[in-house]
C-alpha cells in the first residue's frame, strides 16, 4: 500500500516537473539582443515621418482653402439665372398618337419572332404637351423661357345667380277615424 | 507619485525610479525613455511570447508596445506602475497579433521551428548534457513534447494564465492587471491548466492517479 502510494506520489511529481519544465522551456526565452535600438529607431523614424507629414497636411489644407475661396469668388460675380422651364410650357403642337397603331405594331413584333430578343427599336410616341393643343396659350403656372414672363390666365369669377327660393306647402290629408 | 518634473530634472537614468524615468520621457527625453525599455524588455517580450508564442512576433509585439507606449505617455499619470501599465498595453497588442489574419496565413504558409516543436538535433543534445542514463532522459523528452504539445491545445484562458505565470517576470497580481481577470481567478485558471493537462496525459498513458 504504501508501496503504490509512493509510485503514485512519484509519477504525479515527475508529471508536474514535466510541466513546469515545458512551461519553463516554452517561456523563459530572452528577447533577440537590440531591442532598447530597435525601438528608438522606430521611435526616431515616426518622429520623422510626422514632422514630413505636417507640413503636407498644412500645404493640402492651405491648397484646399485657395480652391474654396476662389469657387466662391467666382460664383458670386455671375448674376444668379432664372431657374430654365420645363421642356413640356414651350407650347409646341402636340402629336396625335395613334394609340391603336403603336400596339399593334408592338404586338407584331412580339408575336414576330416569339421567344428572342428584337433589335428593332420599338418606337414609342413622343409627349411634349401635356396640357393640350392649343398654341400660344398656357396655364397660370406656365412659363415661357422665351419671353422670361410669367402669363396668368385672367381670373375670371362666375356671377353667382340669385333665383327665389320656393317652398311648396305642405298637403296634410286628413285622418280618418280609428287612426287608420 | 506626484513628483514634479523639476525634482527628477538631471536624474542619473541608472539610479532613478521607473516613476522618475517616465517624467524625464514625457518632457521628452528619449534616453530615458530608452532605459525604461532596457528594464523592461524582457517582461514584455515574454508577456508577447505568452500570447503569440512565436519569439519573432513577441519581439515585433513587444516593438509596438514600447512605440505605443511612447505615444502614450501623456495619458500616463503615474496611479498605477509604469510597468503593469506597459504589460497591459503589450498583452492588447498581443491580443490584436493573435486574431489578426495575416499571422495565420503566415504560420501555414510557413511553420516555424516553435510551431512545429523541438527538433531531434536539441534532443541529442539535452541527452549528451544530463548526467543521468540515456533511457531516462529519452523518456522524460517524450513526456515533455507531450506536455508541450498538450499546452497549446489548451484553452485560451487557461493556456494564458499557465503561460504567464511560467514565465518567472509576473507576479499573480500582475497577471491579474495584465488579463483583466480577479487575482482568484487567475489562480483557479493555472491549477485547473495543470488539472486539464494531468487529465490528458493520463489519457495518453501518463497515469499519475
Amino acid at each position: 500500500m504504501n508501496n503504490e502510494l509512493s509510485w503514485s506520489a512519484a509519477r504525479e511529481a515527475r508529471i508536474d516537473r514535466a510541466i513546469d519544465r515545458a512551461v519553463r522551456e516554452m517561456m523563459q526565452v530572452d528577447p533577440p539582443p537590440g531591442l532598447r535600438r530597435r525601438v528608438l529607431a522606430r521611435l526616431n523614424e515616426s518622429n520623422n515621418r510626422d514632422r514630413h507629414f505636417l507640413p503636407q497636411l498644412a500645404f493640402a489644407a492651405l491648397a484646399m482653402m485657395i480652391v474654396l475661396l476662389a469657387t466662391s469668388i467666382w460664383y458670386r460675380g455671375e448674376p444668379p439665372t432664372p431657374p430654365q422651364p420645363p421642356a413640356m410650357a414651350t407650347g409646341a403642337p402636340v402629336p396625335i398618337i395613334n394609340s391603336e397603331a403603336v400596339m399593334q405594331q408592338q404586338v407584331r413584333g412580339e408575336a414576330a419572332i416569339p421567344g428572342q430578343i428584337t433589335k428593332e427599336p420599338i418606337r414609342m410616341p413622343r409627349v411634349t404637351n401635356v396640357f393640350g393643343g392649343r398654341p400660344r396659350e398656357a396655364s397660370a403656372a406656365t412659363v415661357d423661357a422665351g419671353r422670361r414672363e410669367i402669363f396668368v390666365a385672367p381670373l375670371t369669377i362666375v356671377p353667382l345667380s340669385a333665383r327665389p327660393l320656393v317652398i311648396e306647402p305642405l298637403i296634410l290629408p286628413p285622418l280618418s277615424k280609428g287612426g287608420q | 507619485m506626484d513628483q514634479s518634473t523639476d525634482c527628477v530634472t538631471g536624474t542619473e537614468p541608472s539610479a532613478a525610479t521607473d516613476l522618475d524615468l517616465v517624467r524625464l520621457a514625457q518632457a521628452g527625453d528619449v534616453d530615458a525613455f530608452g532605459e525604461l525599455v532596457e528594464r523592461n524588455r524582457r517582461a514584455v517580450f515574454r508577456a508577447a511570447l505568452a500570447c503569440v508564442r512565436s519569439p519573432a512576433e513577441a519581439d515585433d509585439v513587444a516593438q509596438e508596445a514600447f512605440v505605443t507606449a511612447y505615444r502614450k505617455l501623456g495619458t500616463f499619470r503615474g496611479d498605477a506602475q509604469f510597468r503593469t501599465w506597459l504589460l497591459s498595453i503589450t498583452w492588447r497588442k498581443a491580443i490584436d497579433r493573435r486574431k489578426s489574419i495575416s499571422r495565420w496565413l503566415r504560420i501555414a504558409v510557413s511553420p516555424s521551428r516553435t510551431e512545429t516543436g523541438e527538433d531531434s538535433f536539441d534532443q541529442m543534445e539535452r541527452v549528451a548534457a544530463s548526467n543521468r542514463s540515456q533511457e531516462d532522459t529519452i523518456v522524460d523528452d517524450e513526456l515533455q513534447q507531450n506536455v508541450t504539445r498538450l499546452i497549446r491545445t489548451l484553452p485560451r484562458k487557461l493556456r494564458d494564465a499557465l503561460l504567464l505565470a511560467g514565465t518567472g517576470e509576473h507576479t499573480y497580481e500582475e497577471i491579474s492587471q495584465i488579463l483583466g481577470a480577479p487575482l482568484g481567478t487567475v489562480k483557479w485558471r493555472v491549477s485547473e491548466a495543470r488539472r486539464v493537462l494531468k487529465r490528458k496525459l493520463a489519457a495518453l498513458g501518463y497515469a499519475y492517479e
